[in-house]
């Protein structure tokens, strides 16, 4: 049976819940990874494969490929990112590859530091529901 | 070579599963200060915690390296449960387990156990000695005793094999069944990361750090070299 948006919010706070060791009550679907709850690049590492566990069926297998939800290897190419800020081309990419993060706000000031702020409690909601209905 | 927490290994399935001993010393100089005689109160030398993780991160590390034949950097990135719960004393030998729960290219996560074995626990068993060295001296002794001895001798010493056998060959797994005299001291698991392929996009020397002099003894043991 499918899962409802609720309990796939429930799943993803029980993971976010061990992963970053913070209080249920603030795993909010606006908090920020890292600004509101204190991840850390590691810590993207650790919630892929906690995400896969808790996600995974013996029938239907949750494997999260590398730069799927979070981008990898986007920083060093610099048709991609110059001066520290995104390109239109960049920001395409992004788009492209990350469904599941609302660009909108970023356009306007893609900075490269800004871009882990992209990435709330809703944006990982949003990736396993796409990925689960896929 | 300096700051190794691990002993010896005894198994090591790839991509798996690696067991390493550790035996515990009064020789350990941190042991004097942790805990010393104070207010009153008798010295009570005990493994720090910190260094029981050290060699959980130290068993799992090898096993992660050895993953990709030691071309990763493989550095511990996270503790992501631990829980202590009995005491390492000198004299004691501890067994870690750890076991790869998932590995990529970026990193992996791994399951652990120690176990401790307390030689006074063995008392009463071949572990413990036999007073043979001092009975020889006294009256001389029927045959017939001597014979009943030899077969207690014997019993005792294949006991004492089976106890060897169960330290090297059949080692508990991870369901925590706790074969004879070992006994559970903690649950640790980990995350390590593969350094040069971070996602914070941060550049390290080329030369492997990691795995460098000081494993290359434990790593022999495992016929890596």
């Amino acid at each position: 049976m499918a899962m409802s948006r609720d309990e796939i919010f429930e799943s993803v706070r029980d993971v976010l819940e061990d992963a970053l060791g913070v209080d249920r009550d603030e795993i909010t679907m606006d908090a920020s990874l890292t600004g509101d709850l204190g991840a850390e690049s590691i810590d993207f590492l650790d919630i892929v494969f906690r995400l896969e566990k808790k996600f995974s069926t013996p029938e239907r297998p949750f494997k999260i490929e590398q730069g799927e939800l979070f981008p990898e290897n986007l920083m060093k190419d610099p048709t991609v990112v110059e001066d520290g800020r995104f390109t239109a081309k960049g920001i395409a990419m992004l788009k492209e590859r990350m469904p599941h993060v609302d660009f909108a706000a970023f356009e306007a000031d893609p900075d490269v530091q800004q871009l882990s702020e992209l990435f709330t409690v809703k944006s990982l909601v949003d990736f396993v529901q796409r990925k689960l209905a896929a | 070579m300096r700051w190794l927490w691990i002993d010896r290994v005894l198994v090591h399935e790839p991509r798996r599963r690696l067991v390493a001993i550790k035996a515990v010393s009064l020789a350990e100089e941190h042991l004097h200060d942790h805990f010393p005689s104070e207010n009153g109160l008798e010295p009570f030398p005990v493994m720090p915690g910190c260094l029981i993780l050290e060699g959980m991160a130290q068993t799992a590390g090898i096993l992660v390296g050895a993953a990709s034949g030691f071309r990763e950097k493989v550095v511990l990135a996270k503790i992501s449960s631990a829980s202590l719960t009995d005491d390492a004393l000198p004299g004691m030998l501890l067994r870690y387990e750890a076991i790869i729960d998932r590995i990529d290219s970026t990193g992996a996560s791994t399951t652990g156990v120690v176990d401790a074995l307390d030689p006074a626990a063995l008392a009463g068993t071949s572990f413990a000695g036999t007073s043979s060295a001092r009975t020889s001296s006294a009256e001389p002794r029927s045959v017939e005793t001597a014979a009943t001895e030899r077969t207690a001798h014997a019993a005792g010493a294949s006991a004492h094999e089976a106890n060897a056998g169960a330290a090297v060959g059949a080692v508990a797994p991870l369901s925590g069944r706790d074969d004879g005299a070992w006994r559970r001291i903690a649950t640790i698991d980990m995350l390590f990361s593969h350094l040069d392929r971070n996602l914070s996009g941060q550049d390290f020397p080329e030369e492997n750090f990691v795995f460098s002099e000081n494993f290359r003894t434990i790593l022999a043991q495992l016929g890596v070299t």
